[in-house]
């Protein structure tokens, strides 16, 4: 797990790039590390409609050795792929949403994945998201991301619910379009 | 005394239906279609559905002439490369008598009545439906199909109104074993 307390949220500072030892060695980012993110804003089923994307951020940076792979802040994104309003009858509405990657701070995209190992076989897993009848459904190994489902009365997903996903893959980074995770102090994390 | 009476309680009755009207007049609209504060621009409820109805619903001048396949039925075979969408509308005395049409990305596909199903394949890509019935409010779902996926959708109209559910594919797939397949025949009205 990362040490998130300890990293720093770095403006560019060029004399940093592609100097220490680490940074002249091979990166990976590797299978399996998590990604925290958050929805942007509120998602509700009434309000969206299918292929439309949804805004999300990265809520913690993740390191690749000393290097940012994924900067705080980041953009992602989920694409709508189910939307219906609370039904007749006083039925609830559907919301699915697929989260497939995320971009690297040199502007790659990266596959994403709902469960941290990919042993056992695909499936669903309860969420507890805006205290809804959420749920994630996922192929492990598969390169279609993961699915976040939600039920209910206009079912709903708070702005600022988190999530994490998780890199699907080892991916080489190339050193030299990365910045160290080392900055000035106003921009480092408040400690817990 | 007595007339006096009698104009209290028509002042009474006066008031109470003035309330009722005022009641119904300046009920503000749900919150859930406004936009949640401070989240940059966001879709109403209204608009979405506005627009999701553009998106899906066919013209009104279109009409359908329809009868029910009832010999055997070979069903089809799943295209790799698209999607196989089956519209099921179950057996219900709710609107027996009337039409389910429905439409996808603007364009009138088909028409059940009860017990009945119809079919049809897609390209991969979201697609935007609508299901009318009568004078009811339509029934509307988006959904990004995939290839090489069979989706069931159904027609359910209650006394609520009109709703396009997708159904497992379990359900489905017991829905149109036991119906009949829906023949049908797009007639324009000028």
């Amino acid at each position: 797990m990362l040490d998130v307390d300890s990293v720093l949220y770095d403006s560019p500072r060029q004399g940093d790039q592609g100097s220490s030892p680490a940074d002249s060695a091979k990166l990976v980012l590797n299978d399996g590390t998590p990604v925290r993110l958050k929805f942007a804003r509120a998602v509700v089923s009434s309000q969206v409609i299918a292929g439309e994307r949804v805004p999300l951020e990265v809520v913690e940076p993740v390191l690749a050795g000393n290097l940012v792979a994924l900067p705080r802040h980041a953009p992602a994104a989920a694409t709508v792929t189910m939307a219906q309003a609370g039904r007749s009858m006083g039925r609830g509405g559907n919301l699915e949403l697929r989260i497939e990657s995320v971009r690297l701070a040199d502007g790659e995209l990266v596959p994403v994945r709902a469960v941290k190992d990919v042993k056992a076989g695909g499936g669903r897993q309860p969420l507890i998201l805006a205290g809804a009848a959420v749920g994630m459904a996922y192929w492990p190994g598969s390169s279609l991301g993961f699915l976040v489902y939600v039920k209910g009365k206009n079912a709903t997903i708070r702005a600022g619910t988190e999530i994490t996903a998780y890199i699907n893959g080892d991916f080489a980074l190339d050193a030299s379009k990365f910045q160290t995770a080392g900055a000035s102090p106003q921009q480092k994390d408040v400690p817990k | 005394m007595r007339l006096v009476l009698l104009g209290i309680m028509l002042l009474t009755a006066q008031t109470a239906a003035r309330f009722a009207r005022a009641q119904e007049t300046t009920i503000p609209p749900p919150q859930s279609s406004k936009a949640p504060a401070g989240e940059g621009k966001q879709r109403s409820e209204d608009e979405t559905r506005k627009r999701l109805e553009q998106l899906a619903c066919g013209p009104s001048s279109v009409h359908f002439s329809h009868r029910t396949e009832k010999g055997p039925q070979a069903l089809p075979e799943q295209p790799p490369d698209k999607a196989l969408i089956y519209v099921i509308r179950t057996k219900s005395l709710e609107g027996a008598a009337i039409q389910a049409r429905m439409a996808m990305d603007g364009k009138w596909v088909g028409v059940n009545r009860g017990a009945n199903y119809f079919y049809f394949e897609v390209d991969p890509s979201p697609h935007y439906f609508c299901v009318k019935a009568g004078f009811d409010a339509p029934g509307l779902l988006s959904l990004v199909v995939e290839k090489g996926k069979t989706y069931y959708l159904r027609q359910n109209l209650t006394r609520g109104g009109t709703d396009l559910d997708l159904l497992d594919e379990v359900k489905g797939k017991e829905y149109v074993a036991k119906y009949h397949r829906s023949i049908f025949e797009a007639k324009h009205k000028k």
